[in-house]
């Protein structure tokens, strides 16, 4: 067995021994350094940009603005809202934006004449909070929009919310509130871009390398296939690596230059010109009978997308589509807005919107369980979802809905704690619960992954994927998979990964993606190898195909293993044949499209569950937060690599914590890590245990389903209720800061 | 354009450096920051680096006499582990264990902290329990300024081109005493004071230090609530009392700005608090 084990991490070695060429290490001697000219005001009119002192800067070789750009001028990562200027061309929408791009022999040179420019601008009104941009006479972000500043909207009917709200026993309503979140993934965006038989060659640290090459190739008004790109190591993403960053700059530099170009984002850089996690501002009625059963929610959700829509379609959608959590509630009304503004803009960030969400529907359910005076843990057993039950769209669960077994997992862990800790205030601690619901893959819309295997005639097997590993370990996950199904040892099988030029498209490393949907597609494409030898045997030894066994590269006929063959030998007889042994897969899970009306439809082919609880301790004197423990349960269908897993829910609730106590991105505050902080080890609380449940799937490899975000989405609320028990008031602003405690502890508060 | 960088072996080399306009290398915790940033912009490399972090006599550790002298180069992690420093300056030792991380601790000196003279400086709050005076040396010779003397504005100080600070005379303690260091942070590793608070008291308030960080332009001693600790019957209402005082002088001196909500019931409960636990640990029964 492969699967199930936990084998050295593909490229660790290297990673270890530092000799892993990641986005930001591109580069060779004689390469020009490209620097952005970012403006610092916004929004404003470009009167003149100055360029004469910049040129004069010794080594500079070229300045590029708008006016530059061969092709499309508007980018995006969604193909219906592409409207991302990566030059300002007239109107800086956002502070941050880039209105030139410098090409010098060296980074000083560069970014010395970056300071050289002179933008000569007259300020615009502004708007930089998402309910005054919905408002009428808001100034427009993007003018002449026929929506205005709404960006995207979704809206979730099912059955009648303010009829039923009129006739429970027991109704909660509360305003939560999320801030704008860094990615801060550890290796800023970098790369590099030169010309090879006319063609435009991209390496760059990226998420998404089918995607780069398509915007790029519109960007410089070129055949797809005249673009290539290379993912370099990459060292993190979180969503910051979907979108096109460096990518586009590199391309249209070398195009132009026919010269080698690198850049590489600074932390101020990667700051001020990367997406961001939507802030969310969600008012929720949450209505519930006399047992405890939720029987209706109303929500009013809405966030800011700054000044590009990036994914605001997509956060929309699954901010609305997972307002109620992981529990059946018969009677639903959400409505979700996403507004633009003049902030920088907003894009994803592990969960799309769902862990805002979260905080709010786990916020709502530990009020209502406090209202009637149940408990929380067994007031979430009672609603969550099972088999046959319905969720916000209206898609009937069947096959792996884990979330009861998740809790159930929980309780123990939760019980003792809650038995050592208590439930007073007067402690300074506080036990808190949190489980979540999350739709693998991209929502109602087809994402499909390709894969190709090929067995050689001299006994190599091939992985070709294009799914960017970018630290989570898709390299180890997607060869445990294929060494799995074709019976050899993983290390056997070698990869070729994320080349748009060798591999075909496997979507993004994102929506927890990659284990469910690549998995499937090499599934799919060893089992086209594996039916290519079983005729070629069946053919050779004169024998019936449908009774061949495969395993540890030889086959036979069940039954009569003295007469195999090894693989290898019939490959080399398909080669005689100028045939290659080379199986192509394509997996694209079912789902529908959701009622635009109604926002009914099946979002998703299948969904990954969790329940964490923590223990917080509260310096009532002080307002610092510790957070001591957290224990979690996650239900991933099946865990090809548990230490893979088990990494994943550990990073989750360390981004989780710094969701939950720290991280605040304020536009022209944060410039760096200097004051944006974000957990250190020092933070991390101690993890035990890490349960995983085992809901098979019955579409997913070997059962499994996704963990990649899922893993942080408990987290934030999780710790919200333990602050929230610890200070005798729900906390429902995040950051919990330690203004925001002292402000609970001092009764300053006065919304409840 | 060239960088030249000295590793200076003593004073003279060093004061030699500093007269032809080279940057004092400390550590460089600081330093390298502020040099990146500038960098950033487009400025260069300044032209001389000085690193005096080699210079025996800025490594003294010399607390066991009348006149205790710490070298400026003495580095926080040494300050964190050293067995004088628990015995003689224990609030110091327990500051230097909250600056940054072992990586930063490792490096960063205190003389580079201030000089540097950040209103949060977690070495700075510490020295000003202690009384340090600077020991300012230049090709010129010596001078002595304490703390508020030296350092004018948020990190803003007297030192004059050529200066180089080669250590700190420190204030012997009454026999007895009790020292506190506490720090509030928004995270427990490599995070600048919200607020941070040293503290030195024997059971007769012979001579009680009770200094403030992050809450002025440099951390100031409270001297009001210092005089009001050495008159009053020392218990639960005067530490009350206590905490009330420091909160005003916080509002006094800085007016009721955005960090006030927080910031004055914060420092009302940390100088309670810390003054309620130090009297324990004196053993002092009511």
């Amino acid at each position: 067995m492969t699967i199930g084990t936990s084998p050295a991490r593909v490229g660790s070695l290297e990673k270890a021994l530092g000799r892993a060429r990641f986005g930001a290490d591109q580069g060779e001697r004689g390469d020009l350094f490209l620097v952005c000219v970012r403006a610092d005001r916004a929004p404003a009119v470009i009167d003149a940009l100055e360029l004469d002192r910049a040129l004069a800067v010794p080594g500079v070789v070229r300045i590029f603005t708008a006016a530059d750009i061969p092709g499309e001028k508007l980018l995006g990562i969604i193909a219906v809202s592409k409207d991302q200027e990566f030059f300002a061309d007239k109107i800086i929408r956002h502070r941050g934006q880039t209105v030139a791009l410098i090409a010098a022999e060296t980074e000083s040179a560069a970014r010395k004449a970056a300071q050289a420019v002179e933008i000569r601008f007259t300020e615009l009104k502004g708007v930089f909070d998402a309910e005054e941009a919905l408002a009428d006479d808001a100034p427009l972000v993007h003018p002449g929009r026929a929506d205005g500043n709404l960006m995207s909207r979704r809206v979730i009917r099912k059955g009648d919310a303010e009829a039923a709200l009129s006739s429970c026993a027991v109704i909660h309503e509360a305003e939560y509130t999320t801030s704008f979140i860094e990615h801060t993934a550890l290796e800023t965006e970098g790369g590099r871009a030169w010309i090879e038989d006319d063609r435009v060659i991209i390496k760059a640290c990226t998420q998404n390398p089918h995607y780069d090459q398509a915007d790029v190739a519109r960007f410089l008004g070129l055949d797809p296939d005249r673009v290539r790109v290379i993912q370099a190591e990459t060292g993190g993403g979180f969503g910051g690596k979907l979108d096109v960053s460096v990518q586009p700059y590199l391309g249209l530099a070398a195009w132009l230059l026919k010269r080698p170009v690198r850049m590489v984002y600074t932390r101020e850089e990667s700051f001020l010109g990367t997406g961001k996690r939507h802030p969310f501002r969600m008012k929720c009625i949450t209505g519930a009978d006399a047992d405890g059963h939720l029987i209706a929610l109303k929500m009013d959700l809405s966030a800011d997308t700054g000044a590009f829509a990036s994914y605001a379609l997509a956060v929309a959608t699954r901010a609305a589509v997972h307002g109620t959590g992981p529990y059946y509630i018969p009677h639903v009304d959400i409505d979700c807005r996403l507004a633009y503004t003049n902030n920088p803009w907003a894009g994803a960030m592990r969960g799309f919107g769902v862990p805002q969400a979260a905080l709010a529907h786990e916020g709502q359910i530990d009020a209502i369980a406090d209202k009637l005076g149940m408990d929380r843990l067994e007031i979430r057993v009672l609603n969550a979802l099972r088999p046959g039950l319905s969720t916000a769209t209206g898609h009937v669960l069947s096959g792996s809905v884990g979330i009861v077994e998740c809790l159930e997992r929980i309780r123990p862990v939760y019980e003792k704690w809650l038995a050592e800790v208590g439930t007073s205030s007067k402690t300074g601690r506080g036990v808190g619960l949190g489980a979540m619901i999350y739709g693998i893959g991209n929502t109602s819309v087809s994402n499909p992954s390709t894969a190709q295997v090929e067995w050689t005639p001299d006994g190599r097997i091939i992985l070709f994927t294009g799914a960017a590993d970018i630290g989570q370990g898709s390299d180890t996950v997607l060869r445990q998979i294929l060494a799995q199904r074709l019976d050899v040892q993983p290390e056997r099988i070698s990869l070729v990964r994320a080349d748009t030029d060798l591999t075909t498209n496997a979507g993004a490393t994102s929506a927890s993606r990659q284990t469910y949907i690549s998995g499937g597609a090499i599934l799919e494409a060893a089992s086209v190898l594996e039916e290519m030898v079983f005729d070629r045997f069946a053919e050779l030894m004169e024998v019936d195909q449908l009774d061949l066994k495969m395993a540890d590269g030889r086959i036979w006929v069940t039954g009569s293993p003295a007469s195999s063959m090894a693989v290898e030998e019939i490959v080399q007889s398909l080669a005689d044949q100028n045939v290659r042994a080379l199986g192509n897969g394509r997996f694209d899970p079912t789902t529908s499209a959701l009622d635009p009306e109604t926002g009914q439809g099946v979002p998703y082919a299948t969904y990954a569950f969790a329940a964490q609880t923590a223990v917080v301790n509260v310096d009532r004197l002080s307002g610092e937060v510790r957070v001591e423990r957290v224990a979690a349960a996650h239900d991933v269908g099946r865990a090809i690599n548990p230490q893979c897993v088990e990494g994943q829910i550990c990073g989750g609730i360390m981004m989780g914590l710094g969701m939950a106590l720290m991280e605040e991105f304020v536009p022209g505050k944060h410039a760096n890590l200097e004051n944006y902080h974000i957990p250190t080890m020092m933070d991390m609380p101690d993890i035990d245990p890490v349960i995983i449940v085992e809901c098979p799937e019955e579409t997913g490899p070997f059962g499994a389903k996704g963990v990649g975000e899922p893993a942080l989405i408990p987290t934030a609320p999780t710790i919200a209720s333990a602050v929230g028990q610890a200070v005798g008031k729900p906390m429902r602003h995040l950051p919990i800061s330690l203004e925001r405690v002292m402000e609970a502890l001092t009764g300053a508060d006065n919304e409840d | 354009m060239t960088t030249t960088y000295l590793a200076a072996r003593n004073l003279e080399e060093a004061l030699a450096g500093l007269d032809r306009g080279a940057k004092v290398l400390a550590g460089g915790t600081d330093l390298m920051v502020h040099v990146r940033r500038a960098r950033l912009y487009g400025a260069g490399l300044p032209e001389h680096f000085v690193d005096v972090t080699g210079i025996p006599d800025l490594n003294r550790i010399d607390l066991d006499t009348d006149k205790p002298f710490l070298g400026a180069a003495v580095t926080f992690r040494r300050l964190e582990t050293d067995e004088a420093v628990a015995r003689q300056c224990p609030l110091l030792a327990q500051a230097a264990a909250t600056v940054g991380s072992l990586q930063i601790r490792t490096l960063a000196t205190v003389g580079g902290n201030v000089a540097n003279a950040s209103p949060a400086a977690d070495g700075l709050t510490a020295l000003t329990a202690l009384g340090a005076r600077a020991a300012i040396a230049s090709v010129n010779g010596v001078r002595h300024l304490s703390l508020a003397e030296l350092i004018t504005a948020p990190n803003t100080t007297r030192l004059l081109p050529g200066e180089l600070i080669v250590g700190f005379e420190l204030d012997r303690p009454p026999e007895g005493s009790v020292q506190r260091f506490h720090k509030i942070g928004r995270r427990r590793a490599v995070v600048i004071a919200r607020m941070n608070l040293a503290l030195s008291m024997d059971r007769e308030m012979t001579d009680p230090r009770l200094v403030l960080g992050a809450c002025f332009p440099s951390p100031r001693r409270l001297t009001e609530v210092e005089r009001l600790l050495a008159s009053e019957t020392p218990g639960p209402n005067v530490w009350k009392e206590a905490g009330k005082m420091a909160a005003e002088q916080f509002v006094n001196a800085c007016g009721w700005r955005a960090s006030a909500p927080y910031k004055v019931p914060a420092v009302a409960n940390l100088v309670f608090r810390t003054l309620e636990s130090t009297w324990a640990e004196l053993g002092v029964t009511e």
